[in-house]
């Protein structure tokens, strides 16, 4: 398969707050190679979201554009798809049809979807669970079913909304190592926003540093990890804690 | 999975109803030996005289006749409330449109309407079953539109992200997202509809249980009377509670 990068080229975009615009994306210009994986990094209101709805095509920017493979976006695209902060599952219906969703909605017949559904399901390590409700999952399960959502339709590029803001330490460690391990295998094109820097260090190559109101580019980190990144290595290396060290002094500043 | 304690529970339930039904029956038989008044006679006679109207086959003629007029008009209204609070959530000017009317019809008597519909239609089974339709509709088309008005903002983009058409949207997610809500609003709408078609019949009809109840009032037979109410309240309950398990058969996901 083809391989995408996305390009943003002088995103910028306001929202209208009490009667008055708020400018929420400044002249954003940022450059994501195919396959790779990069991370937006930052306090919450600097726009991340936004900026990823925008890459999505669920929001059009005030001013500058979106280019993917040569084209420019104007809207969703089965080039992409997302993973949603708050999961986003249909409550009712099962597992299964929830991950068979996309495939569902492009009309490819039930037998053929939910193949690959099954296939998804077990990458993201929920087999057993095809016949559950999502309010029988807990939230790390729940967005599991939406990660193997994301990828059944097989996009060149996911994006990722702070995925795992609602899911406890635990849960979110190891479903950080299962994600990495998925990536390798799949070699997508990774858009990951995040506003935890251990989390952006330990999954990214790039990581670019927002601020809030307007926001903007501060800084772009390159991460020097080897991959694979087993969980026990990388986090106790010198390297791991200088990264994250780092970074933080970059949003102290920032405040 | 229900658990022993589940179960002891649920029977604990049931028999605190019985009980009350029991203490009911008990302080309705007191009463009505004590002759506090003319007209309330013991649960004993009312029984009798309700197999009597059963064995004559009073009864289920005038249950046959009420509820052709209940079942068209509820139906009706089933059909028109329930598309009008789809159209309602989905089309804004449709909305301010008709807004008006259901809430003037949610909280006006609406049994002040009768002589209007007398006036302009007379007696018979459309008048009849258009006062059972004005009494159910409000309700249903409402509780609908509330339905579709409380799907999560979230489901519809994440059915733009993958793709859907407008008519994918509706069905797969706009339509079954407001079932819970149409569904009270049916039930809430029957139990109006039951309201209206008394209503209707004691005021309009020269058959049906309405009369039956009427001609027993006039002739002083009380205990046709009340055997005529407690039969109607009886029938009431279990299509109500008929209907409270197939919604819960439909909303198993809830559970």
């Amino acid at each position: 398969m083809e391989r995408l990068g996305v390009e943003l080229h002088h995103i910028s975009k306001s929202f209208e707050k009490d009667g008055r615009p708020v400018q929420v994306l400044d002249n954003l210009d940022v450059r994501n190679e195919a396959g790779e994986f990069v991370s937006f990094l930052g306090p919450s209101g600097c726009g991340k979201t936004t900026t990823l709805k925008i890459i999505g095509g669920l929001l059009e920017p005030d001013g500058g554009e979106v280019i993917i493979g040569n084209k420019r976006v104007t809207g969703p695209g089965p080039d992409r798809s997302i993973v949603f902060q708050d999961y986003a599952l249909l409550p009712w219906v099962d597992v299964l049809r929830n991950v068979a969703f996309g495939l569902e909605l492009r009309g490819v017949p039930k037998g053929e979807r939910e193949e690959i559904a099954r296939t998804y399901i077990q990458k993201v390590k929920l087999s057993g669970f095809e016949h559950h409700y999502p309010n029988e999952l807990s939230g790390g399960m729940q967005q599991r079913v939406g990660l193997a959502r994301a990828l059944a339709v097989n996009p060149q590029i996911l994006l990722m909304d702070e995925p795992f803001a609602s899911v406890d330490e635990q849960t979110r460690r190891l479903f950080q190592s299962d994600l990495s391990d998925l990536w390798q295998e799949e070699q997508k094109t990774v858009i990951f926003i995040t506003h935890s820097m251990e989390e952006a260090v330990y999954l990214s190559d790039r990581i670019f540093v927002m601020s809030a109101r307007p926001g903007r580019i501060v800084e772009e980190f390159v991460v020097h990890l080897p991959r694979p990144r087993t969980a026990q290595d990388i986090r106790g290396s010198k390297e791991f804690t200088e990264s994250v060290e780092h970074l933080w002094g970059v949003l102290r500043e920032l405040q | 999975m229900r658990s022993r304690a589940a179960k002891r529970q649920k029977v604990f339930q049931i028999s605190i109803r019985l009980f009350s039904l029991l203490v009911f029956a008990l302080i309705w038989e007191v009463a009505g030996r004590a002759e506090i008044s003319f007209g309330l006679r013991p649960l004993s006679g009312t029984l009798k005289a309700l197999v009597d109207l059963i064995g004559s086959g009073d009864l289920a003629y005038a249950f046959l006749i009420s509820f052709r007029t209940l079942i068209t008009g509820f139906t009706a209204a089933a059909i028109f409330g329930v598309s009008l609070g789809l159209i309602m959530g989905t089309f804004r000017r449709i909305e301010h449109f008709c807004n008006v009317y259901f809430m003037l019809l949610l909280s006006m008597p609406t049994a002040a309407l009768i002589p209007l519909i007398l006036l302009t239609m007379g007696f018979g089974f459309v008048a009849e079953s258009l006062i059972v339709f004005l009494f159910a509709v409000p309700i249903i088309a409402i509780n609908t539109h509330t339905g579709v008005l409380n799907i999560d903002a979230s489901l519809i983009q994440m059915s733009r992200c993958f793709l859907a058409s407008r008519s994918q949207l509706f069905l797969k997610v706009i339509l079954p997202g407001s079932v819970p809500m149409m569904m009270a609003g049916l039930r809430l709408g029957l139990s109006r509809a039951f309201i209206g078609m008394i209503t209707a019949e004691l005021i309009l009809s020269p058959l049906g249980l309405g009369r039956l109840i009427s001609i027993s009032t006039s002739k002083f037979q009380y205990e046709r009377l009340f055997a005529v109410t407690l039969s109607i309240l009886i029938v009431a309950a279990l299509i109500l509670d008929g209907m409270q398990r197939v919604e819960r058969r439909l909303l198993r996901w809830r559970h």
